[in-house]
């Protein structure tokens, strides 16, 4: 049986004059994922959220959420905060959360307190949104968002301009949210952290999608072994030689940083270190980081 | 529509603006009215030898019930005013990114017209009942005959709301299309008080020699209303030409066109 999506995109292309903001994306987002959609400023993360959510206007392509299409109805159903929070200044907490709860359809009286309580708000519901500090406009955002259980929450750099404090509070409730088992499309640079709860990935650049899959389709059996030996440069050519699997390798005085595009055993590596009479210090096999993909991605476009 | 109401409530409620204009106007429409009537009186008194208009019960355009009319020539003006605090809240919401807030979190775009149509009946309700209030205090005192309630007050309360309407509904233009609230009023009044005035007296009547500058919106609303020139000579039982209720009915419906049009296909950056 075929997976269930939330939301699939169909060769969207929008313009900004002369910039080609997208070019032709297309991705499927399934039902019960976190998603996480990277790229650099300006690779089009936040266009392709503005655009799923109609805050803009795509050139072509089409998007369609819930399988059934892309009304304002479906919107409803999604938990949304992109770029910045936006909210009446002039207004309170609790009735910036009335006008959302009244447009979307989701959540009560009571849900609002509930979602202030969860967002450690809930005495500064009285205070006027002009008054807030950065990091409780955030928190705010992030309980419009998942107020009233959405179906889908998309979050767009939810960490932006946050203290190491709050940037902790808003891992936390991401985790949660996570663990709830929530469809979350998580738009962040926060690339240790998108490998932490993403189970699925998409990585834009300039406007193209690059590569999009779950986490271990992308990373795939990717992963780093650090060699460390007195005279370890001497044979960094016959490493390369030796194993194909070796794409990469940086070095550095007594250390060799070898990339592997699949498995190499260790113990093949620290023979034919000995064969070639070098005694390793160090074999170590490190976990392959979303990171190293990414920019290996990014760099290689 | 309830929910678009609920939602515009909420928003107002606690829009401080709204309230001190509301005071404002409160304050200056009968005052506008009571001192334009002060102004005529001490005219035909002083300065043509005339007994005073109220006690020698001389007709002025200040009787009741002709001074609803009077009331409503002098006090339509005063809707710029609305029309600048929508295009200040709008713009604002521009600005601060609310209203595309508003439709990320589910809200259909045409309805963000449709609620601030909403403000627009609600702001001219409250500016035609102004209309009558001060016509009616400036009654109660250069009055030279009694409040009789009969149409002339119903039909001036209708003339001045759909007079509020339009000057309304043109703020909501300038307000959606430019966004920018302060550059956004400054071209609505620059607009409103000097361009439309400058094209129609100085390019149509004194230069072209042409009438067809009653025609621009601005003045096709000003026609709306009896002047207190035409009830001095005479014209007490003064229609409205239908071709001025038919331009202002143009207007509108282009207006709205336009609007609905445009909300669905610009950009909510």
């Amino acid at each position: 049986m075929s997976q269930e999506m939330v939301l699939e995109v169909a060769h969207l292309h929008k313009h900004f004059g002369k910039v080609h903001a997208l070019k032709d994306v297309s991705l499927q987002i399934p039902k019960g994922s976190v998603f996480g959609i990277l790229g650099p400023n300006g690779s089009g993360k936040t266009t392709m959220l503005g655009i799923v959510t109609d805050m803009q206007k795509s050139d072509s392509g089409t998007y369609s959420w819930f399988g059934k299409g892309s009304d304002h109805r479906f919107r409803k159903r999604v938990g949304s905060l992109i770029e910045t929070p936006n909210f009446y200044s002039y207004l309170n907490a609790y009735d910036n959360l009335k006008i959302t709860s009244l447009i979307s359809g989701r959540g009560n009286n009571e849900e609002i307190k509930s979602v202030l309580t969860r967002l450690d708000l809930i005495d500064k519901g009285h205070i006027k949104f002009g008054n807030f500090s950065l990091g409780m406009k955030q928190r705010l955002a992030v309980a419009a968002a998942i107020m009233g259980n959405p179906d889908v929450l998309i979050l767009d750099e939810p960490t932006n301009g946050l203290d190491p404090e709050g940037i902790h509070f808003m891992r936390k409730i991401l985790i949660d949210l996570a663990q709830e088992g929530k469809t979350i499309i998580l738009a962040s640079h926060l690339l240790e952290e998108v490998q932490k709860v993403c189970t699925h990935v998409s990585i834009l650049q300039f406007g193209d999608l690059l590569a999009q899959g779950t986490v271990e389709e992308l990373l795939g059996d990717s992963y780093k072994i650090v060699l460390e030996a007195e005279n370890i440069q001497t044979i960094e050519t016959a490493l390369k030689n030796k194993f194909a699997a070796i794409k990469r390798v940086d070095s550095s005085n007594k250390q060799l940083m070898l990339y592997l595009e699949e498995k190499v055993l260790p113990q093949d590596l620290n023979s034919f270190c000995f064969e070639n009479k070098v005694v390793l210090s160090r074999l170590e096999v490190l976990g392959a980081k979303l990171e190293d993909k990414f920019l290996e991605i990014t760099k290689k476009n | 529509m309830f929910t678009l109401l609920q939602i515009e409530w909420l928003k107002v409620k606690k829009y401080k603006p709204v309230w001190i204009l509301l005071i404002f106007l409160i304050i200056l429409f009968p005052l506008a009215t009571m001192t334009t009537a002060g102004i005529f009186q001490d005219i035909f008194k002083t300065k043509l030898g005339m007994p005073d208009m109220v006690t020698a019960r001389i007709f002025s355009p200040f009787d009741f019930n002709y001074v609803f009319y009077t009331s409503a020539y002098i006090n339509n003006g005063l809707n710029i005013a609305w029309g600048m605090l929508l295009i200040l809240m709008i713009g604002n919401e521009f600005q601060n990114k609310t209203m595309r807030q508003n439709v990320i979190d589910g809200q259909k775009r045409s309805d963000i017209v449709t609620s601030k149509l909403l403000l627009v009946l609600l702001f001219s309700m409250v500016s035609a009942i102004l209309v009558i209030f001060s016509g009616i205090v400036t009654g109660l005192i250069y009055s030279s005959t009694k409040f009789q309630f009969d149409m002339i007050m119903l039909k001036v309360l209708g003339i001045s709301f759909i007079a509020a309407i339009m000057q309304m509904l043109f703020a909501l233009v300038f307000a959606f299309t430019i966004k920018r609230p302060a550059f956004s009023v400054i071209l609505y009044l620059a607009y409103t008080v000097l361009i439309e005035n400058a094209i129609v007296h100085l390019l149509f009547r004194a230069a072209l020699k042409l009438e067809h500058g009653r025609l621009f919106l601005t003045q096709a609303v000003d026609e709306l209303t009896v002047s207190p020139l035409d009830l001095l000579s005479g014209e007490k039982d003064a229609v409205t030409p239908a071709t001025f209720w038919i331009t202002c009915g143009v207007y509108a419906t282009a207006i709205l066109v336009f609007l609905y049009k445009y909300i669905n296909r610009t950009q909510l950056k």
